[in-house]
């Protein structure tokens, strides 16, 4: 009995192994800088502390699934560009470990079904964009008989076709990104990891890129990516991590935060005083108004766990609903609390300003 | 594994070719060739002379020295300018990338070389000097020293600055040119009863240091004392051993390194 539930339990954990694409534990990364910081892999320091600590993540933990589109969110310096170089092996974690399709994200075969776009890209400005595609095909072991069909529907999806034959150095920011998109597409990758994906790109080529990596999630792509454009968060992606200086502050799911815990704006029409300690009564805060009567506005933020009932106080009490609306989105808002927080903590303009860059 | 190796290769010699450098070192070359075309126009009877040794000994200092400077740099500045992230996250060791580059920038220095010969043979066309096998083998051996020294700017470039490794390089090139001079100067003073502390260093370093006198060929070119195919065959193996064993080296720091 005892060897069958624990064979059923094996066979569980081997399940969800395998649906999982990216397994993150207690990554941690500390830089050491300075002309005294100790020479790398050596356990000893023969200048004991007479260098500059920088802790870029400490002790993060997280599982991507397949198919998920993730997204790894932050203010500037939070550390997701640091895990992403840790997943990508382009950097060693100090202690943890992180998992790509069950391979050690430092071998060459773990990157094998994944396309990494960094951020800020750059490439040989002296190429085209179709001679550097067809270098990334070579690494990626593309056919080569495939390679040029591969390359020219790479670069119409990202909608480079005018400018492909053109130096790299003569393209806009904007075009380098849109490259960087397809070269992350070669081998259609089972994994794609993209740090700001939308950085340089106008209104158009947004919504072109976010349509491109639909269509990647549509072929049963996993994607992973951060971004600063919250609405793109939104509208992109199944689940997030929010980072706070080297540490998980909050992950969860887009939709569960969305529609079920965005508190409410209700503006109603003919308050009553009745009506008003009804609202008060179940944690309803009056936001504004202009006095008690038939035909004054006024409005109330309404906790979502009491949007029901709320309404039915206001039908209850003779009150008219002039409009509901949700209020800023919560991603939005636990994005800047931390950020908030932390210009609290610091105070100063100095730091407002080092956020907003 | 040798198509990727070949893809960054190539993707290098374009790269490199294409670049502001190759122009500035072809208009530099234009402007020695014409400097050494206008003083043998001037020397009396030393024209064929001055050619051979001068255009063979700039040909190699401008062939190694541009060879030591872009495989000092081109890591650092493909790290600087962030391009090796999207190299070195493609499902190919780091080894791969040493490698590919190393090659592509030895392909660059053979079409420098090329370019160096051509012009001097042009010259030698002009200073009706009869044209000889020997200067081939001698312009072989240039490339075949540029490519041991590239090799050794390449190993100090995996893990230090395109300075600190171009000036650790170019001693190497240093000590290696001046070896035969260097155990001179000490076998000397031990006979006259003077030992010299950096000399007995410098001899002991000569361990290390590739014998780059053996790509020197000019006194054969100049006096037309024949070159046989071994010692080509020779100078080619030990700069394929000597670049190898750099350029494992290399792949081994640079597979260590955090690229942030």
């Amino acid at each position: 009995m005892s060897e069958s539930s624990a064979s059923d339990t094996q066979y569980v954990d081997d399940d969800h192994r395998r649906e999982i694409a990216v397994h993150v534990r207690s990554l941690s990364k500390t830089f050491y800088s300075g002309f005294f910081a100790p020479i790398p892999y050596l356990k000893k320091r023969p200048f004991g502390r007479l260098h500059r600590v920088v802790t870029a993540v400490q002790d993060i933990s997280f599982e991507i699934k397949r198919g998920e589109i993730f997204a790894l969110l932050g203010a500037n310096g939070a550390g997701k560009s640091t895990t992403m170089k840790i997943l990508m092996g382009l950097i060693r974690p100090s202690s943890g470990s992180a998992d790509i399709f069950e391979k050690d994200s430092r071998s060459a075969s773990a990157r094998r079904g994944v396309g990494y776009l960094p951020e800020n890209p750059s490439f040989y400005d002296e190429l085209t964009p179709k001679e550097l595609l067809r270098l990334f095909c070579a690494l990626h072991g593309v056919n080569a008989r495939q390679e040029k069909r591969h390359i020219d529907h790479l670069i119409e999806r990202v909608g480079m076709s005018y400018a492909a034959d053109r130096p790299l150095r003569k393209l806009s920011k904007g075009m380098h990104q849109r490259i960087g998109v397809a070269q992350a597409l070669i081998g259609s990758p089972e994994l794609i990891v993209l740090d700001e994906p939308f950085s340089g790109l106008d209104p158009i080529g947004r919504r072109e890129i976010r349509q491109v990596l639909l269509e990647e999630r549509e072929r049963g792509a996993t994607l992973l990516f951060t971004s600063h454009i919250l609405p793109d968060v939104e509208a992109l992606c199944d689940r997030f991590l929010i980072l706070e200086q080297g540490e998980v502050r909050h992950q969860g799911a887009i939709e569960e935060l969305s529609l079920n815990t965005a508190d409410i704006e209700l503006t109603i029409i003919g308050e009553s005083s009745a009506l008003t300690e009804a609202l008060e009564e179940i944690g309803c805060i009056r936001s504004s108004g202009n006095g008690l009567g038939k035909d004054t506005l006024s409005s109330y933020i309404v906790p979502h766990e009491r949007s029901e009932e709320t309404l039915s106080r206001v039908f209850l009490h003779r009150g008219q609903v002039y409009s509901l609306n949700r209020l800023k989105p919560q991603l939005e808002s636990m994005f800047i609390n931390p950020i908030s927080a932390q210009i609290t903590q610091t105070g100063g303009e100095q730091t407002r300003e080092e956020l907003d860059q | 594994m040798i198509r990727a190796i070949f893809a960054v290769a190539s993707a290098t010699f374009k790269s490199t070719a294409r670049s502001k450098l190759s122009v500035a070192l072809i208009l530099f070359s234009i402007g020695l060739f014409a400097a050494i075309s206008l003083m043998t126009a001037s020397s009396l009877n030393e024209g064929e002379r001055l050619l051979k040794d001068l255009g063979l000994f700039l040909g190699s200092t401008i062939a190694s020295l541009s060879t030591l400077a872009l495989c000092a740099q081109t890591l650092y500045r493909d790290l600087e300018r962030k391009s090796l992230f999207t190299l070195a996250t493609k499902p190919i060791s780091r080894s791969v990338i040493i490698w590919g580059k190393f090659i592509g920038i030895c392909l660059t220095s053979a079409a420098l070389v090329s370019l160096f010969c051509f012009a001097w043979f042009i010259l030698a066309w002009r200073l009706s000097v009869p044209w000889e096998l020997i200067m081939l083998k001698a312009w072989t051996l240039v490339w075949l020293e540029s490519v041991l020294i590239g090799s050794v700017a390449m190993m100090f470039g995996s893990f230090s600055s395109p300075l600190i490794s171009s000036i650790l390089a170019f001693g190497v090139m240093l000590i290696g040119r001046f070896s035969e001079d260097i155990i001179r100067l000490q076998e000397r003073s031990i006979k006259i009863g003077e030992p010299n502390m950096i000399l007995d260093l410098a001899r002991e370093a000569l361990i290390l240091v590739p014998p780059l006198p053996l790509f020197n060929v000019t006194e054969q070119v100049v006096y037309r004392s024949p070159i046989p195919p071994s010692y080509l065959l020779n100078a080619a193996l030990t700069t394929t051993s000597y670049s190898a064993i750099c350029i494992v080296f290399a792949s081994v720091l640079f597979a260590r390194r955090d690229l942030t």
